[in-house]
């Protein structure tokens, strides 16, 4: 295989569970307790209002146990953490069928 | 080959993967799955403009569409992760296109071996 197909390849397989995990593991170093802590893009061009507002910060109270305030900030957050594991979950079992499928050829 | 000259549309790695999946199916076999792969398989192109529609309107809807229906409600409820998913899957799309298509041409063909 050409260099350009295994790059390919390795996109396809690992590209986005790394964008997920990298994401997961900044919002968990964000500062829950600071107003200024944002990813946002939104936000950091200056505008008020965007619907993800605060689900950084809950995510970060849920990583350090905090529930309520994880709740409070965004109700969402324990939810988009367990989707977002969940998806890496399922793309691992996708390139497990891939590995196998390719073994068996 | 044989691929090529049915489904002109296919490129890259679909293309091989479907060339590989039918190569020891006989002719009538082959006609079929095409028929059936060309109805039911998700154009990359089409989710492309579904995940732009994500910085106009409403996000997510591409996740949706190939069966993420977890990561579909995330977007929907934070504008596709503030934007940055969006920008994401707009580089990936292709992988969830070809994903979603190399599960579909499987249950296909062993629809049509059974």
């Amino acid at each position: 295989m050409n260099i350009s197909g295994s790059f390919k390849k390795l996109f396809f397989l690992h590209f986005e569970w790394m964008a997920l995990t990298a994401g997961l593991i900044l919002m968990a170093l964000l500062d829950p307790f600071s107003e200024a802590a944002t990813l946002c893009p939104v936000e950091r061009l200056g505008f008020e209002f965007c619907p993800g507002e605060g689900l950084g910060r809950s995510i970060s109270h849920a990583f350090r146990g905090d529930l309520l305030a994880s709740i409070s900030m965004h109700p969402a957050g324990i939810l988009a953490i367990l989707i977002i594991i969940g998806r890496i979950g399922s793309i691992f079992r996708r390139n497990l069928n891939i590995k196998h499928n390719n073994s068996e050829q | 080959m044989k691929v090529f000259e049915y489904m002109p549309e296919l490129e890259g790695d679909e293309m091989q993967y479907i060339n590989r999946l039918l190569d020891e199916l006989p002719e009538d076999k082959v006609e079929l799955f095409i028929k059936i792969y060309r109805a039911r398989r998700k154009d990359p192109m089409l989710l492309l403009i579904l995940a732009l529609i994500g910085f106009f309107g409403v996000a997510g809807i591409h996740r949706f569409f190939v069966g993420h229906i977890g990561m579909g409600i995330l977007y929907f409820l934070t504008a596709g992760l503030c934007f940055i998913g969006t920008i994401v899957d707009m580089i990936n799309y292709k992988n969830f296109a070809f994903e979603f298509n190399r599960k579909i041409a499987l249950e296909i063909k062993q629809e049509i071996n059974v």
